[in-house]
């Protein structure tokens, strides 16, 4: 019969995967982010729709970033 | 009292859904973006926005709303250094302390910038023939709620609190006979010069 052995179990593994879940999962929260900004800004004209789509825009590439550096880092 | 609104010229050509009477710049208000008191505001624009129909009035909340967030961004962008003064980053294992920052900043800073486009995307918008009130709750909820200038029945406002007293700001709730029973704006800024301005164009369409 197969056993769990549980000696030499590395905990971080678990919390590295969890982490690199999590900021997977914040990609697409800031994709959702710059497709609202996109609504906004075409429901309303105020004079700041460039910079606020630059924001959403530069808020998913660091989302995107922090992923990758998680990847390599942890 | 300053005449908020005057007559138009008898030979005046007036377009037929207008209404009769047009109110002149009188109050003290800003054309600036960020203006919460905007009369006659200059390049907007809204989506259901009629060609020929001119925006009066743009509101949003006074700006001192903006401090909340204001303070909690500054207090979320110094907490890494307390961290990082007692000492809690270095009991992470290597990598750990540098990707929490950066998820820290990230989160910071999309903190900031949802607090600043709550404020400046939550407009109210009076046009010589409704009231339209868009509505960004967060980053991820919209709602747009209108009612014609003839079916509002009620407008009322009220001041409250020592702040809004000293800023001059308070709350407006128009009761109307459309779909949506009840539009209330909260925050505004000089709420008795826009339930003035509002009576005063009801008072036009009747």
């Amino acid at each position: 019969m197969e056993t769990f052995n549980l000696s030499g179990f590395d905990i971080w593994i678990v919390i590295k995967v969890l982490t690199l879940l999590v900021l997977a999962m914040y990609i697409v929260f800031a994709f959702v982010i710059t497709r609202q900004v996109k609504v906004m800004t075409s429901t309303l004209t105020l004079g700041i729709e460039g910079v606020a789509k630059l924001l959403a825009l530069l808020h998913l590439l660091f989302a995107i970033f922090v992923f990758v550096s998680a990847l390599i880092v942890l | 009292m300053p005449d908020i609104f005057i007559s138009p010229s008898p030979n005046t050509e007036v377009d037929k859904d207008e209404p009769q009477v047009l109110p002149v710049e009188k109050f003290e208000h800003s054309h600036s973006r960020f203006s919460a008191f905007n009369l006659y505001p200059k390049n907007i624009n809204f989506q259901t926005k009629g060609k020929e129909e001119k925006v009066i009035l743009m509101l949003r909340q006074h700006p001192i709303v903006n401090l909340k967030w204001i303070f909690f961004s500054i207090i979320l962008f110094f907490i890494p250094f307390a961290f990082t003064k007692i000492g809690f980053l270095e009991l992470l294992p290597r990598g750990y302390p540098l990707i929490l920052v950066m998820v820290w900043y990230m989160v910071t800073f999309i903190y900031a910038v949802e607090g600043f486009f709550k404020w400046y995307f939550n407009v109210f918008f009076i046009t010589p023939r409704r009231v339209i009130d868009v509505d960004f709750s967060n980053l991820v909820y919209k709602r747009v709620s209108e009612a014609e200038i003839d079916k509002i029945q009620d407008v009322s406002y009220s001041t409250s609190g020592a702040i809004g007293t000293v800023f001059n700001f308070g709350d407006i709730s128009i009761q109307t006979s459309s779909e949506v029973r009840e539009l209330s704006l909260e925050g505004v800024p000089s709420p008795e010069k826009v339930a003035k301005i509002l009576n005063d164009i009801i008072a036009s369409v009747h």
